[in-house]
């Protein structure tokens, strides 16, 4: 059973992926599990963010900061491409300590 | 005594007589053999199976025509048929060319399309989709216009310094009997190529004799709410995704260890050829209403 992704949870790209980018937005794929994923451009920003862990949170704000967006709106998008991402064996979770 | 033949750029040294792959001459290289003897009706404690592959080590059984004829790819460098006399080497070669030859470019680590693949005027376009998207009639509807055919239904792929390269496979076209119709043939007169199926092999003439530069990639697809063809340039993921309608058995070929080797592959593709999505409406658009528009592909540079 996959970690339940909250604001709390730090997350990172999984190491065992490939990536390419194509006309400016990337495909990626697990090298594990063999699922494959392409990212328009918003969600390549976020992918690009996962490169070092990062807490949902945190990385939500920066969000709302550099794009100046609905903080409701990103935080809900972060948290579906984030499962997304996790159920394709792409994104590594850990939960934070306190 | 074994004959050379080329297949899909190796060297194939088989003991079944082939028609649809070029002899080579004596003293080339042999890549790959092709011989005759017994083959397992399973592989025993397989890491993958279906009804018709089962995967253990290096080894790939292949079952087709309820069993009886069998194949085992050791090592994507020799290949042992188990048939029995009834079954004609032609239906061999049906099956050589197809499941077989997939999973001996997949064992190789290479990028086999899921294409039918024309030329002219020395460059390439493959016609790639699912089965039963009309790729083979499409080529065949080109090759009566003068362009040169290049494979069927597998399109090996070789990357160069240069770009991506064709590499011919069969010369002859599988077709229902509906689109040999179409093209203005008599499928009454054609050979099958596999006992009790109604697919006919429609040879062709002056085939590929090596790699054709790939000029583009047209993704053929249905859509029941057009009434007339629709041609669009592909960009980004959409491309090259889904990657299984593109790889010819892409599951297998993940199964096999060439899952990387198809991800980049694909992805090198996407920047060496054009690729355009080619919809026609349910019941098929006839073949003269798409021969202009891939024709037009290469009218426009690829």
């Amino acid at each position: 059973m996959s970690t339940p992704i909250s604001q709390d949870t730090i997350v990172s790209c999984h190491p065992d992926h490939l990536s390419a980018e194509l006309d400016g937005e990337l495909v990626i794929m697990s090298v594990t599990e063999g699922k494959y994923v392409g990212l328009n451009s918003i969600a390549t920003v976020v992918w690009r963010r996962l490169g070092q862990p990062v807490r949902v949170a945190e990385l939500c704000a920066e969000l709302v900061r550099d794009y100046q967006g609905d903080e409701a709106v990103i935080t809900q998008d972060v948290h579906d491409l984030l499962v997304r991402l996790q159920e394709l064996g792409l994104l590594a979770v850990a939960q934070a300590s306190e | 005594m074994p004959t050379l033949y080329g297949f899909y750029g190796y060297g194939l040294l088989s003991e079944i007589p082939l028609h649809g792959f070029p002899e080579l001459p004596a003293g080339a290289q042999v890549d790959l053999v092709l011989e005759r003897g017994d083959v397992p009706h399973t592989l025993g404690q397989a890491e993958w199976s279906s009804p018709f592959i089962e995967v253990l080590g290096g080894s790939v059984l292949l079952r087709f025509a309820a069993g009886r004829l069998r194949f085992l790819v050791e090592g994507g460098r020799r290949v042992r048929v188990d048939a029995p006399a009834d079954i004609e080497p032609t239906e061999i070669e049906t099956f050589l060319s197809a499941g077989v030859a997939g999973t001996v470019l997949h064992r190789r680590g290479g990028l086999p399309l899921h294409a039918a693949c024309i030329a002219r005027e020395g460059r390439a376009v493959a016609l790639a989709g699912p089965s039963g998207r009309g790729k083979s009639t499409l080529a065949a509807a080109l090759a009566g216009r003068g362009w040169t055919p290049v494979t069927d239904d597998v399109c090996r792929v070789d990357f160069r310094d240069d770009g991506a390269w064709a590499v011919p496979g069969p010369a002859r076209f599988r077709l229902w009997p509906d689109a040999v119709l179409s093209l203005g043939g008599d499928p009454d007169g054609l050979a099958s190529g596999r006992a009790h199926h109604p697919k006919r092999l429609l040879p062709v003439g002056d085939a590929a004799k090596g790699p054709v530069r790939l000029a583009a990639i047209v993704r053929l697809s249905l859509d029941t709410r057009l009434d007339r063809p629709r041609l669009e340039p592909l960009a980004g993921p959409s491309a090259v995704m889904p990657m299984g309608d593109l790889v010819y058995r892409c599951l297998l070929g993940r199964r096999l260890g060439n899952r990387e080797g198809l991800f980049r592959g694909l992805m090198r593709l996407a920047g060496d050829a054009a690729i355009w999505r080619l919809t026609r409406g349910e019941g098929g658009s006839a073949p003269d209403d798409l021969v202009p528009l891939v024709e037009g592909i290469l009218e426009r540079g690829g």
